[in-house]
């Protein structure tokens, strides 16, 4: 259940083209119980800066976004102590700076 | 780009990299970076993470000479594309505001002052003192009143040429890790059992078993990567089970199809119950013990590796020969097996029986792969030798080792606890490959290797972690050098034995850290150390796996690894300062040499040119000494091992590969040690052959259950458990300067059992002092958590320099493996 990135957002808007804050992007698999699976993807998509981008099973790739990396690492472990979740292991993470270089 | 559509792209990346490492196909595994991440400019390249044993691969991205991105490394086995959330941390842990970054020095009137205040020095005025305080040292006590603790965290390289300037230099072993308190016990026991160190199975074992038992372990927490692995089994595969055995509950429990919580200490109870079950329905595999297993029978009583003078050691009628063992044979195990029958072990640990059955049968079930996996549960414990060797009892009693699936194995929690505490052998017993100091013919081949006059390197075998904390206060070891842990935080009992042999007059006390940790600022010399991928570096994790790493960014200010501290620091030495006359006498071609040119200019070490290596990394160190230090350190020891079961790859093919795991022959690596087919070692026909034993037999060990030095009594009337949290990685030198990750577990807190707070009128977040016959913390309590506990038992973790758990805990150690016992003391509460 691939979807479509998420729309543009009124910040996103308001923030086009000048020097937005950095943003780090991260990426994570969600391994949640079976049974438990369908309930995890909807409290994942309440959370605050957590996307779902797809789905195997019980396995759901989550992208995420947060002011610092550190943030991001709160957001996994809010991940892993959520009610029906087994394990949440990030894949992927990037800083994208200010000046318009992606670094 | 803008950056609307720049963060699209790196969110579609970002999914396209996660859904391929989930197996999902289709369109977001289609999406990728527009031109690839050359676009993004980012410098790529391979290191196993920093933090815990597992050893997974990460990519670590690099721009204008900054860590800027890490993703955990596809082509690595261990963790195929995934990393836990310590990985977000890789990237930060170097770039706290606190950061060391020059030599500081105790001084007073521009002096060298035990009671003066850290000013900046330079590495010259650093080693000056350092050098002078040693040589006094030396000249007035002699090579057993100098010291040094290491770490898990050390470097191949740097735990290597630890072990030389300590044994082979001041001919002092007083050298030991900080592995000493994470897992001496597994190491003694798998000498004991197998006559060779480390696992015989792999983490491709996760992919085979039919069942996984978790002794003590919350592999969901500490082992996130590995208990995906395991979750994938379990639930990919319905026939597949699951049981969690804790002193609490955990979040492991949550996939546990057989949950037990027991009393602390019960778990020796516990398998000799399993071992008697196997036996007494007639499921022992009586062709595999036959031919591959010999019995053998403990000494008890035993003791807790206390002070000898403590009344529970004088008590102890088997303290003195505590490692002993004597032939018996099944008839006797058997006998000793059948007192722990279900109704009794039931009593004993508080399980009910049903569940003890259904955990038994497991093993005894022959028609299931098991793996065991342990970790501080079984090493931290007062009888932890014997825990890991009634483990291997059960799998060798149903011939369930060695081989895809049928696995005992060992967890570790640091990333070199196995390659640089272990196969290096930085513990205060031995040397490389296995070997020890009490054995003189290791003696005369690690001489012969380090090209050193015979007798250089001493038989009796130095102070242990906990001993050089006695041995620090009782005023008869004075020069200790720390490096790459905070001791001062993790030893037990701290604030009466650990600290005040730190500031004890007599004693010159040197940290090397990244950090100011309590252990540093309480030294008389503090040096700034480079960490992870500022240095070139080699890690061993937990399944017998070498990787190494290139340097990838520069250290910040003065700021210098291990390595180059240990080598840089054997200059201002020479033979005639620290060696005997005789000696010297005998071999007049070494006098006046120094030790850098003895121990490191040897012909050897320095035998590759810093053409050799790769022209796209630096290497501070070898474009310091000029030659290619990291290689030649690394060929020497694998001298050590080579033809002799503990074969390493050529050096430069470990830059290439994601790690390989030994014996490495003719590139090959071993996932299943003493198995035909798998194992090179093993002759043809054999089938298995446990070969580091002459007789080729593995040990099942009879031994009995005895109790924990310290239990709940009327004055003190709970046990107290001390671990980790997922959010802190052991002392929290490193992620409590993660701003997140602090504000998410600022403080450490006691969890306890909601029933017992409120008999003792306590509320939730209520601040209570945790109260031993040691000392004492103020802590919340918190009984809502994360960790559910039994009534009487509490859990504290120590990552809390400010609320120090081990100023309560006792120096108990195991009496075999002198490993601290920090699950199992007795406390009491009051209100605050």
């Amino acid at each position: 259940m691939a979807r479509d990135p998420a729309p543009p957002t009124r910040r996103d808007l308001l923030l086009a083209g000048t020097a937005p804050d950095p943003i780090h992007i991260s990426s994570a698999v969600v391994l949640a119980k079976p049974a438990d699976a369908d309930a995890v993807v909807g409290r994942l998509s309440r959370e605050p800066g957590i996307e779902v981008h797809g789905r195997n099973g019980p396995r759901i790739v989550v992208v995420m976004e947060a002011p610092t990396a550190g943030k991001l690492g709160e957001m996994l472990n809010r991940m892993t102590l959520m009610e029906g979740v087994i394990s949440a292991a990030m894949v992927y993470e990037q800083r994208d700076q200010p000046d318009g270089a992606v670094s | 780009m803008t950056a609307l559509s720049r963060r699209d792209v790196l969110k579609a990346q970002a999914a396209a990299v996660a859904a391929a490492a989930a197996g999902i196909a289709g369109p977001v595994a289609a999406q990728t970076v527009p031109g690839g991440v050359d676009t993004l400019k980012i410098k790529w390249s391979k290191a196993p993470c920093r933090f815990c044993g597992t050893g997974c691969g990460v990519m670590v991205g690099v721009k204008n000479d900054r860590v800027v991105a890490t993703h955990g490394d596809m082509q690595a086995d261990v963790n195929r594309g995934l990393n836990c959330v310590k990985g977000y941390f890789l990237s930060k842990i170097m770039y706290g505001e606190d950061r060391l970054t020059t030599p500081l020095l105790r001084k007073r009137d521009g002096a060298y002052a035990k009671d003066g205040e850290f000013e900046p020095v330079s590495w010259d005025e650093a080693f000056d003192v350092m050098a002078e305080q040693a040589k006094r040292v030396l000249r007035e006590k002699g090579p057993t009143a100098v010291g040094m603790f290491g770490s898990g965290q050390w470097t191949i390289f740097e735990g290597y040429a630890a072990t030389k300037l300590m044994r082979g230099g001041f001919r002092s072993n007083n050298l030991d890790p900080n592995a000493r308190h994470c897992m001496a016990s597994a190491a003694y026991a798998l000498m004991r059992t197998f006559g060779m160190d480390e696992p015989m199975g792999c983490y491709d074992d996760f992919e085979h078993a039919d069942a996984f038992v978790l002794w003590g372990s919350n592999m969901a927490e500490m082992h996130p990567i590995l208990w995906t692995r395991l979750a994938d089994r379990r639930l990919g595969h319905p026939h597949v089970r699951c049981a969690v055995l804790s002193t609490f509950t955990h979040r492991s429990m949550d996939l546990a199809d057989v949950p037990i919580v027991f009393q602390p200490g019960t778990d020796l109870a516990i398998m000799n119950y399993i071992a008697r079950h196997i036996i007494e329905t007639g499921r022992a595999n009586e062709a595999f013990v036959g031919t591959h297993a010999k019995f053998m029978k403990g000494t008890t009583d035993i003791g807790y590796g206390l002070r000898p003078e403590h009344p529970l050691e004088t008590a102890a009628a088997g303290a003195a020969t505590a490692g002993a063992m004597e032939a018996t044979d099944f008839e006797g195990f058997r006998q000793l097996v059948s007192e722990y029958t279900l109704e009794r072990v039931s009593e004993l640990s508080g399980v009910e029986p049903d569940l003890l059955e259904e955990l038994a049968e497991i093993y005894a079930d022959p028609g299931k792969k098991v793996m065991s996996l342990w970790t501080m549960g079984f090493n931290q414990h007062v009888r932890g030798v014997w825990a890991n060797h009634m483990i291997y009892n059960l799998h060798l009693l149903t011939g369930k080792i060695s081989e895809p699936g049928n696995s005992p194995f060992s967890l570790t929690g640091q990333p070199s606890a196995c390659g640089t505490a272990r196969e290096v052998g930085t513990f205060a017993h031995r040397l490389p490959a296995d070997k020890v100091v009490t054995n003189p013919e290791h003696r005369r081949l690690a001489e012969e290797i380090w090209q050193l006059p015979e007798g250089t390197i001493p038989a009796e075998p130095g102070y242990h972690a906990v001993l050089q904390d006695r041995m620090l206060k009782d005023g008869k070891l004075n020069f200790y050098w720390i490096q790459v842990n905070n001791n001062l935080q993790a030893a037990p009992n701290t604030s009466e034995e650990t600290y005040p042999g730190y500031r004890n007059p007599e004693n010159f006390i040197v940290v090397s850290d990244a950090y100011p940790t309590i252990t540093a600022v309480n030294a008389d010399l503090i040096l700034p150390a480079a960490m992870w991928v500022e240095k070139e570096g080699a890690y061993g994790n937990a399944e017998r796996r070498t990787h190494v790493w290139h340097e990838l960014v520069p250290a910040p200010g003065e700021a210098r690894s291990d390595l180059w501290q240990i080598v840089e620091f054997s200059k201002r030495f020479t033979t005639d300062e620290v060696w005997p006359e005789e000696t010297l006498a005998a071999n007049p071609e070494y006098r006046g040499r120094t030790l850098y040119d003895v121990l490191f200019r040897n012909g050897v070490v320095d035998r590759f040119p810093l053409a050799e290596m790769d022209p796209a990394y630096r290497n501070h160190e070898a474009e310091d000494f000029g030659f290619y230090l990291q290689k030649g350190l690394f060929e020497e020891y694998a001298g050590f091992g080579r033809g002799h079961g503990h074969d390493l790859a050529p050096y430069d093919t470990y830059h290439e590969v994601r790690g390989l795991r030994w014996p490495v022959v003719d590139l090959k690596e071993t996932r299943w040690r003493y198995r035909e087919g798998y194992d090179p070692y093993v002759p043809a026909g054999a089938g298995l052959k446990f070969y580091g034993q002459p007789d080729g037999r593995a040990v099942i060990l009879a031994v009995p259950y005895e109790p924990p030095a310290e239990s709940p009594d009327k004055e003190y009337d709970l046990w107290l458990v001390t671990g980790r949290v997922l959010e802190h990685w052991h002392s929290g030198s490193m992620t409590m300067r993660v701003p997140e990750l602090y504000a998410a577990f600022p403080d450490a807190v006691c969890f306890m059992n909601a029933d017992d707070a409120r008999s003792r009128g306590l509320n939730q977040g209520a601040e209570v002092r945790v109260i031993s016959r040691r000392g004492e913390v103020r802590l919340r309590l918190e009984t809502r958590g994360r960790n559910r506990m039994p009534k009487g038992v509490i859990f504290v973790p120590w990552f809390d320099a400010r609320h120090l758990i081990n100023k309560v805990t006792l120096d108990a150690t195991d009496p075999i493996s002198k490993q601290t016992d920090f699950k199992k003391c007795a406390v009491r509460i009051a209100l605050a």
